[in-house]
């Protein structure tokens, strides 16, 4: 195989941008779309007249020979749609969360077991983190002591609107939408979780959590925090901060910046240095909404065309569903400690 | 070098600090803040400004209209992305109608429909997107703008369409209704410049990141410094200093380096900055 036959599910925000990576990165061939709305699929057509298109996914994993499906429809679809392509042994990159809830994800990741899998956490294609990450991994400031962080954005609400309001269709509110960028993020970075304890902290009429305090027991003995909110102010854009404490510092990191205080340093200058994006981040084949997106898309057709597995795969990301059904469960009862199940 | 201003400040967007962007959002919420950087900047060698099809620009552009006291060249950007993001978010499909045809000028809505129809008919839907754009800078007929400029995030999503048609279509109505070239934004200088010299499509002004880190230079920074430095298209530099993350002494001695660079776009809000920044370049 030299070029990857990809098809993409969905055609809202997340779908045109994979629509445009897949349609330009090397390595990959854009040859079908699935939609159920006729006039997105019409302008598709018009843009895309090379790819075929399909109201009907079942049709399209049935015909147009993919070796890869791209996912990016409401939750609710995910488990369906990921099952069907893999028992055809076409390869998934789902958009995250993997799916409603831990058993669901589990099943997913079995049946993966054989066949290439990823899930679009984009933090880990960013830059910062995977500075961080590095600096963890060699202990640069020694051992970790602690973590506090948060994922943060200012949104407005309308429960009328949007699919991801509705926990039928969501699998939950801020915990599952945002909160699940940041557990994957402590995933990555710090280890498996233990125990969960959350509490809401504000909640739609309807129900759903939007604000979220979240306590944290990772299996190697560390323990922090994660706020989550989908309403807190000064935040146009996401935030996701981890604060790291260590033997020997502190590492903050977010999308923008990763800030390093080194208390060994006895030169005050170089206690502290912040290392901005703009600094690190290296050039992509072609930049459409940011080049984490980019990098995840060059990265999975790069796992099947050699053959080697992702860094973020079904299994991997069914430890972050479970977690976030362990928090969902703690707040019933009333921020009670409760163990994810481990996989 | 040539001086461009830029307008991301005026409209509350940084790319370091979240805190600072909420603080910049509220100091030029009041146009007549704009207008009085605007003038400073003017003073001190800016003579042209880019501005964002945004309301809270054109009262700005009302404002420097009565005021009357200097002169400065605009180059519109447009579409207003964050403002149809929005509406999107708020009333779907409709909303970003409702953005597009607010305050666009009568005869230009009578005649929509009957340019929109052929489109239509032939399927041609990016075609139509770039009527939206056309009735979006025909709201600025008014105004004395010396250029157009494609946002980035559409015109590196026709890139990724291959749109060549749509290219073309917006590079024809810009020369129809402000008798100039064109321009755009890109994040993909290469890719960009090659495919629309492929197309036989010749923009007026480009403007694209190039800053000593290579951030947001794609597909390197390499390729981009080859671009610039052997093209005949006018080339500018944007993000020069990563938003403020990288400093301008060390990023004017890189650009000073790329001989065929046209000049830089620039923010700034202050009387110090502008008067550093025009210190510099000069």
């Amino acid at each position: 195989m030299d070029k990857v036959r990809t098809g993409i599910i969905g055609a809202g925000k997340m779908g045109i941008l994979h629509t445009c990576l897949f349609n330009k990165i090397p390595g990959s061939s854009l040859v079908a779309i699935c939609d159920t709305a006729p006039l997105n699929l019409r302008l598709l057509r018009s843009a895309l007249p090379k790819a075929t298109m399909y109201d009907d996914f079942n049709h399209m994993l049935e015909s147009a020979e993919l070796d890869l499906v791209v996912v990016t429809t409401p939750v609710f679809l995910h488990h369906r749609m990921a099952m069907t392509a893999l028992k055809k042994g076409i390869a998934v990159f789902m958009e995250k969360p993997l799916a409603l809830n831990g058993d669901q994800s589990l099943e997913l990741a079995v049946a993966s077991e054989k066949t290439t899998t990823c899930v679009g956490y984009c933090r880990r294609f960013m830059a910062t983190y995977q500075m961080a990450k590095s600096m963890l991994e060699i202990e640069q400031l020694g051992k970790v002591k602690s973590f506090s962080s948060h994922m943060f954005v200012t949104q407005n609400i309308d429960e009328s609107t949007g699919w991801q309001y509705d926990p039928k269709k969501s699998g939950g509110g801020v915990l599952m939408d945002l909160g699940s960028h940041a557990f994957d993020m402590v995933h990555y970075l710090l280890g498996d979780v233990q125990y969960v304890s959350a509490t809401a902290l504000a909640t739609m009429p309807s129900g759903v959590e939007t604000s979220t305090h979240v306590d944290l027991e990772l299996r190697n003995g560390l323990s922090g925090s994660l706020d989550v909110s989908w309403s807190e102010p000064g935040f146009r854009l996401p935030e996701m901060m981890m604060d790291i404490r260590t033997e020997f510092g502190r590492i903050r990191v977010c999308e923008k910046y990763i800030e390093v205080i080194d208390d060994r340093e006895t030169v005050p200058e170089k206690r502290e240095r912040t290392i901005y994006k703009q600094h690190i981040e290296k050039g992509v084949h072609i930049n459409i909404g940011g080049p984490e997106y980019t990098r995840e898309d060059m990265h999975i057709i790069d796992s099947i065309l050699k053959n080697t597995p992702t860094i973020c795969d079904f299994t991997e990301a069914a430890k972050t569903n479970y977690v976030i059904e362990a928090g969902y469960s703690s707040i019933k009862k009333a921020s009670d400690r409760v163990a994810p199940r481990s996989i | 070098m040539k001086l461009i201003l830029g307008h991301n400040q005026f409209l509350g967007i940084s790319h370091t600090s979240e805190s600072s962007a909420s603080e910049k959002d509220r100091l030029f919420s009041d146009p007549a803040n704009i207008l009085q950087v605007v003038k400073i900047a003017n003073e001190n060698g800016f003579d042209t400004m880019v501005i964002e099809a945004h309301p809270r620009m054109r009262a700005f552009m009302d404002l420097y209209e009565k005021d009357g006291t200097f002169d400065m060249k605009f180059l519109l950007q447009v579409p207003y992305v964050s403002g149809y993001v929005r509406r999107m978010a708020e009333s779907g499909i409709k909303g970003i109608v409702k953005e597009i045809i607010t305050d666009a000028p009568v005869t230009s809505l009578v005649a929509t429909p009957f340019q929109l129809l052929p489109k239509l008919i032939r399927s041609d839907y990016m075609g139509m997107g770039v009527k939206a754009l056309d009735l979006e800078t025909s709201k600025y007929s008014q105004y004395d703008i010396s250029g157009v400029l494609m946002h980035n995030v559409v015109s590196d999503l026709l890139l990724s369409f291959d749109g060549e048609s749509a290219f073309g279509d917006y590079f024809d109505s810009v020369r129809r209704r402000f008798g100039v070239n064109a321009g755009l934004i890109t994040l993909n200088l290469e890719m960009m410049v090659g495919q629309l010299k492929e197309w036989g499509l010749r923009p007026g002004t480009v403007i694209t990141p190039i800053n000593p880190y290579g951030f947001d230079m794609n597909p390197s920074k390499e390729s981009v410094e080859k671009v610039v430095n052997t093209s005949d298209l006018d080339i500018y530099a944007m993000n020069i200093m990563g938003g403020g993350s990288i400093p301008l002494a060390v990023s004017s001695e890189y650009l000073r380096g790329l001989q065929g660079l046209s000049g830089v776009i620039v923010g700034a809000s202050s009387r110090k900055h502008i008067e550093e920044l025009s210190r510099t370049f000069k």
